[in-house]
């Protein structure tokens, strides 16, 4: 018994910190290589901190290929649709938890008959859809499809929390003279913000990592997000200087490094449910 | 409750999320289905031309096609063989007494949040054929013969991107065999230590055949998730080399826009549909099978329907 303890605790530890390094590594790699110049990034010491850090490759990044703005508009992006997401699908799952109708159920297959519909399939018809309401390089088409686009797992998600919530508060809250509403916005969102947050997380994260709706209804390079930024600076500049390439992947990766270390447990729950709403 | 007056609340709540949730999903579904039975080259003063299923025949004989659909399938498989494997390890990892088990968690699920594309365009760096840091490793610990031009050489880009999305989605299957694992109650690990069941014999005799659940979750997503798979592909290989790591998804975008092929790009869009409605369905109801069951006898003991 004891032997086998004494085997397994170390190769346990060697598995996971070997683990840690193949995740952790490449994006120290990229950290490194973001500070170097090229003849530093191809040579035979990939270990080796840069000799000169060049941050210029960051100001490079920020000036030519406009990350910093991009990075703002998928920020901007990803909290306008979640926000929208979020205001719909409250209201939504407010009238398919708490009520009793005839078409309840029917409307609540019909939310989440979304979840099974991969949204790339619709591509051709919605871009086509966009070009007849002139609505490509507008803000607004892209914060409401990013938006309606999140409404299926929020209402499944937000629906299925209300419904947990005792019925009673609704008679108590009829009885007092409070409209349905306020019962919605004053009572019953405070007690789902477990499933609300869980639900905002996933959105969020999802517009902000968002590449085909950006790469088909925007060509002004003011409106690009980080993906189509981050593609066309690679493009434009080829890989002559890999340096402010490497800044530029950093750039757009370390507000979610940071939102994942603030609200970890949340972030962890959240696209995890997203993964599992099937 | 409420009297009648609720219903001009509930409908007033309900009718925009109604009608843009139509806008965005379930029009485009049916056009999609629709318009696959024409062609056009996307511009829209040209007139689509009726062609019935010309553009299904088209399809089914192009073996881009099918080549798209063995590379899904090498997503599904290597799910199994790859993520499956290694994500429940590193789910015993987190869940266990380890010093550090914080650490690591955090470690292994930070590629699971990170941008798709500045993932994919890292990876691209990285696994370039000459100077990239994957080649620079091997000739360091003298593997030079293994060097490759990894996404370049069609026999090989399919199997490098499937591991890159391994090494994405490691963390997230993580969290999910993690749930499972943390569902199970103590007492049990406690009488199975008392008749021996400790180390990796309790991971096999208890761990395992407790998080049937769990396995059933993992394996409908597998197969859903691996037909939904874009951006990896689109951001590292576009498809290429040579169409060598297309999937339906990236045949769709690259016929039609690529192409102008719309016609086409519908034909694919429907199957995708269909293809990921039917697999959700099937797989659904062949896990559920014993599942349900046991709700049911449930449901009879305790008397309620």
């Amino acid at each position: 018994m004891t032997l086998s303890r004494r085997i397994f605790a170390p190769v346990s530890y060697v598995f996971a910190i070997l683990c840690s390094a193949m995740f952790l590594y490449p994006l120290l790699f990229t950290f490194q290589a973001s500070l170097k110049d090229n003849t530093e990034i191809y040579n035979d010491k990939p270990f080796a901190m840069p000799v000169q850090w060049l941050w210029t490759n960051y100001s490079e990044a920020m000036r030519d290929g406009g990350i910093g703005r991009a990075v703002f508009n998928s920020a901007m992006y990803a909290a306008s649709g979640t926000a929208l997401a979020l205001l719909l699908g409250v209201m939504a799952a407010f009238a398919l938890s708490r009520f009793q109708y005839r078409l309840r159920n029917a409307a609540y297959l019909y939310f989440t008959t979304g979840l099974m519909i991969p949204v790339f399939s619709l591509i051709i018809p919605i871009s086509r859809m966009i070009g007849t309401v002139d609505g490509f390089n507008k803000h607004w088409t892209l914060i409401l499809l990013y938006g309606v686009f999140e409404l299926p797992f929020t209402i499944f998600l937000i629906t299925g929390y209300m419904k947990g919530i005792s019925r009673e508060l609704d008679e108590s809250a009829a009885v007092d003279g409070c409209p349905p509403a306020v019962l919605l916005f004053r009572i019953l969102l405070p007690l789902s913000m477990p499933a609300v947050s869980t639900a905002g997380i996933l959105a969020f994260f999802d517009i902000y990592n968002d590449l085909i709706w950006n790469v088909l209804l925007v060509s002004k390079d003011s409106m690009y997000n980080i993906s189509v930024a981050l593609m066309s600076f690679i493009g434009e500049h080829g890989t002559a200087r890999m340096g402010p390439m490497f800044a530029g992947i950093m750039i757009t990766i370390v507000p979610t490094i940071v939102v994942y270390l603030l609200f970890q447990e949340r972030v962890e729950s959240g696209l995890s449910a997203g993964a599992v709403k099937e | 409750m409420y009297g009648r007056k609720v219903y001009v609340t509930i409908s007033l709540f309900l009718i925009p999320v109604f009608l843009l949730y139509t806008l965005a999903f379930i029009v485009p579904v049916a056009q999609t289905a629709y318009q696959s039975l024409f062609s056009w080259n996307g511009i829209r003063s040209v007139p689509m031309t009726y062609v019935g299923l010309d553009n299904y025949v088209q399809m089914f004989k192009s073996e881009e096609f099918y080549r798209a659909l063995r590379n899904v399938g090498v997503f599904i498989l290597a799910s199994f063989v790859l993520i499956l494997p290694i994500g429940f390890a590193l789910a015993l990892i987190v869940t266990s007494k380890m010093k550090g088990k914080r650490f690591f968690k955090v470690a292994y699920f930070i590629p699971s949040i990170l941008p798709l594309t500045s993932v994919g365009l890292m990876w691209q760096f990285l696994l370039k054929g000459d100077g990239g840091l994957v080649n620079t490793l091997l000739e360091l610990v003298g593997l030079s013969g293994l060097r490759h031009e990894w996404l370049g050489e069609p026999s090989i880009a399919i199997y490098v991107i499937v591991v890159v999305n391994a090494w994405i989605y490691f963390g997230l299957n993580m969290i999910i065999f993690a749930s499972g694992i943390v569902a199970i109650p103590d007492d049990l690990y406690e009488a199975g230590a008392l008749e021996g069941a400790i180390g990796w014999k309790r991971v096999l005799f208890i761990t395992v055949p407790l998080m049937k659940e769990t396995f059933k979750v993992f394996s409908v997503l597998a197969v859903t998730q691996s037909l939904r798979v874009f951006g990896q592909i689109y951001v590292m290989t576009g498809g290429g080399p040579n169409g060598a790591t297309d999937v339906p998804t990236t045949l769709l975008y690259n016929q039609s826009f690529k192409y102008n092929n719309f016609g086409m790009g519908n034909s694919i869009g429907t199957f995708i549909i269909v293809a990921g409605f039917l697999s959700t369905l099937i797989l659904n109801r062949l896990m559920d099978g014993d599942g349900a069951t046991r709700k049911r006898a449930k449901g009879r003991k305790g008397g309620r329907p």
